[in-house]
């Protein structure tokens, strides 16, 4: 694919819209640094992910980034805490302090037993895990890849709400995708990445 | 969370394969310290069990034979000596002691050693180290017998209980004392006391078959009970932790009678009557102890050397110096000990090589989740240090388990080996031994976890993040 520009407001919420397998979930790996781009630069919050190599990318990831997915990637056989306190472990928090940041975000978000293992969680519980970790950086933005795919149109606008809502709280910007028509409503911006490759094209 | 605290809930995780392969690297670690400490126990426990004897005399074919026999019980002596031989030995050097004994008896299996009261006074069980009755006296008077710690537990006799010998050393034993012909016109009767009914039942309910015709109870090939005669135990001794403590002590005139009891039945002789009818040809030892005397400012070396020489010159005895057929022993056993301590480090890397394939398969089945590290911000240097530190607290629990394994199977072991060969030794784990197994297990299994670990490090993030079907 080839984008010659887009650019994401601090604090702003956009729904990024497409089929399945139009490269909606690329565009975001490769803005998260996880695939390298063959030209051009990436910026989070000024720098560059696209320049840092190795550990220096994967700091900017741990500093800048969270991400939800469709199905959740927790880590099985942790607890809720172990989970959301897993990104503090890179992200240069002191391992004293994970267990009350994350179960202060936890309970925010209406997990009330953070020592519960996540398998054994409702979906919708897991989802929560699942933001609070992505959230628990206090990152710049937050990439939700399809995070209601699963979901049915109720439960989807909710949980599209619940993001929105924690990410405004924690002053992080959202990009989600989604080839759910129905969850246009939601967003105030709305790109369809179609229109991205309007101005850019997809190759490969 | 700590990484420590990702890696071991990592491993808990899959708690069946990490137990089992941590259980190989245990048991491969208990045998290598089981061998170690078996090793050294038993190189203690023979040198330990020498005693206080500087020779040993005896008409065995070598001296390894001569000490194997007489101061460890191994078998009985193929060869006898005349009663003259002691008082041609001991009167032939100013020795601190000279001990006769007489072996080839035995009761339930426990040998019997017929030799004089000194056996108890001056023979140390174990280097500085002399016998302690626990109860009861010395033996005094034919017939009697002073039973070793070992073997007043296993059987429950005590003072004033009464048995039979049997003509052999026990199941699997070695054939009678060889002895020339013995002339007498005496007739047998039983000078001891009368035998305790249960015990005769019990040693009867022991043996093949009853011969009648020689009026013996045969407890197994070449081997009958004599119970013509009655002994009765005067004595138990304090456990000297050694071999020695599976004796059973005898008086030598009381095992000198019942012998020739059954070299006149056999020559269809008259039987002697008590003690006073023995003649020379029945007066046989099969062995004698000897200490040379050590004095302060006398080359006790220089001493010992020169009474060996002199005795190597007889032709019809064999001496050997127990602590140096013992050194000769370990050397003939050397290479095997090798051999085993080879086997037990193959056994060690075939479970080092298992935790890397484990490992290696863990990664193939974990590649979503190292790909979930990686989107939190987990460097790649990271997952294989996460990796790495996994296969090395495998190796480290595997190390310590073993650890503990090995204590507890070379008491096993040294329990078994006491039973059945009435070799006594205390095993003990070398602290620096196992400190450099422990250490070098860890080594080796960390060393195991760089091949999975660089094909974590290698997992590719996107591909791994595709929603599950």
């Amino acid at each position: 694919m080839r984008i010659p520009e887009f650019s994401l407001a601090a604090d702003e919420q956009v729904l990024l819209a497409g089929s399945s397998g139009c490269g909606k979930s690329t565009l975001l790996l490769l803005a998260a640094g996880l695939l390298d781009a063959a030209s051009g630069e990436i910026l989070l919050s000024g720098r560059s992910i696209t320049a840092a190599r190795g550990g220096r990318r994967d700091a900017i990831r741990a500093d800048r980034v969270g991400m939800v997915f469709q199905t959740h990637h927790l880590l099985p056989g942790f607890t809720a805490r172990e989970n959301v306190s897993a990104p503090l472990l890179f992200g240069g928090v002191r391992p004293g302090e994970h267990a009350a940041i994350a179960d202060a975000l936890l309970g925010r978000l209406g997990i009330s037993d953070p020592t519960t293992r996540v398998d054994r969680l409702s979906v919708g519980q897991q989802q929560r895990v699942a933001i609070a970790r992505a959230l628990v950086g206090n990152p710049s933005v937050v990439f939700a890849d399809e995070p209601t795919a699963a979901l049915d149109p109720e439960n989807a606008v909710k949980a599209v709400e619940l993001l929105k809502d924690v990410c405004r709280e924690c002053n992080a910007a959202l990009l989600l995708t989604s080839h759910d028509p129905g969850l246009e409503a939601a967003f105030s911006r709305v790109v369809r990445f179609t229109e991205l490759a309007g101005t850019s094209e997809v190759v490969g | 969370m700590t990484d420590l605290r990702l890696v071991l809930k990592s491993l808990m995780a899959r708690s069946a394969s990490t137990a089992v392969t941590c259980l190989l690297i245990a048991i491969a670690v208990a045998l290598l310290l089981s061998m170690l400490s078996l090793r050294e126990a038993g190189r203690r426990s023979f040198t330990r069990g020498v005693g206080n004897a500087h020779l040993v005399v005896s008409g065995d074919s070598s001296p390894l034979v001569a000490v194997l026999n007489g101061l460890f019980y191994a078998n009985a002596p193929r060869a006898a000596l005349p009663e003259s031989k002691v008082v041609e030995i001991t009167t032939s050097f100013p020795w601190a002691w000279a001990i006769p004994t007489q072996l080839g008896d035995s009761f339930r299996g426990f040998p019997v050693i017929a030799t004089t009261p000194q056996f108890l006074e001056d023979f140390e069980p174990a280097p500085g180290e002399p016998w302690v009755f626990a109860e009861g006296r010395n033996i005094e008077l034919p017939f009697e017998v002073v039973l070793a710690s070992g073997v007043a537990a296993a059987t429950g006799l005590g003072i004033g209980d009464r048995l039979h010998l049997t003509h052999g050393m026990g199941v699997g034993g070695a054939p009678p004392i060889s002895a020339p012909s013995v002339e007498s016109s005496m007739v047998a009767s039983v000078p001891g006391p009368p035998v305790d009914e249960s015990l005769e039942a019990e040693a009867d309910a022991h043996d093949h078959s009853h011969d009648h015709a020689h009026g013996h109870v045969h407890a197994d090939d070449g081997e009958h009970v004599h119970d013509e005669v009655v002994f009765e135990v005067v004595g138990v001794l304090e456990p000297s932790g050694t071999h020695h403590d599976r004796l059973v002590v005898t008086e030598l005139q009381g095992a000198w009678f019942i012998h020739a009891i059954d070299r006149r039945e056999v020559a269809g002789r008259a039987l002697p009557v008590s003690v006073e009818d023995l003649e020379a040809g029945d007066r046989l030892i099969t062995g004698i102890l000897l200490r040379t005397p050590v004095r302060a400012g006398r080359n006790s070396a220089a001493v010992l050397q020169g009474a060996f020489d002199r005795l190597r010159r007889d032709p019809s005895i064999t001496v050997a110096s127990p602590s140096t057929q013992v050194d000769r022993l370990f050397g003939i056993v050397a290479s095997l000990d090798a051999v085993f301590i080879a086997l037990g480090g193959g056994i060690l890397l075939s479970g080092v090589i298992s935790v890397m394939l484990v490992l290696w398969n863990s990664m193939e089945l974990r590649r979503r989740q190292i790909a979930v590290l990686r989107v939190i911000g987990c460097p790649q240097r990271r997952i294989l240090g996460l990796v790495l530190t996994e296969s090395a607290i495998i190796g480290l629990v595997g190390a310590i388990v073993g650890g503990l394994l090995a204590v507890g199977g070379a008491s096993l072991a040294a329990g078994l080996l006491a039973m059945r060969t009435g070799v006594v030794i205390a095993p003990t784990v070398d602290p620096q031994a196992t400190v450099l197994i422990a250490a070098g297990t860890v080594a080796l299994a960390a060393l195991a976890g760089v091949a999975p670990a660089i094909k974590a490090y290698r997992t590719p993030v996107a591909d791994n993040l595709r929603p599950l079907d």
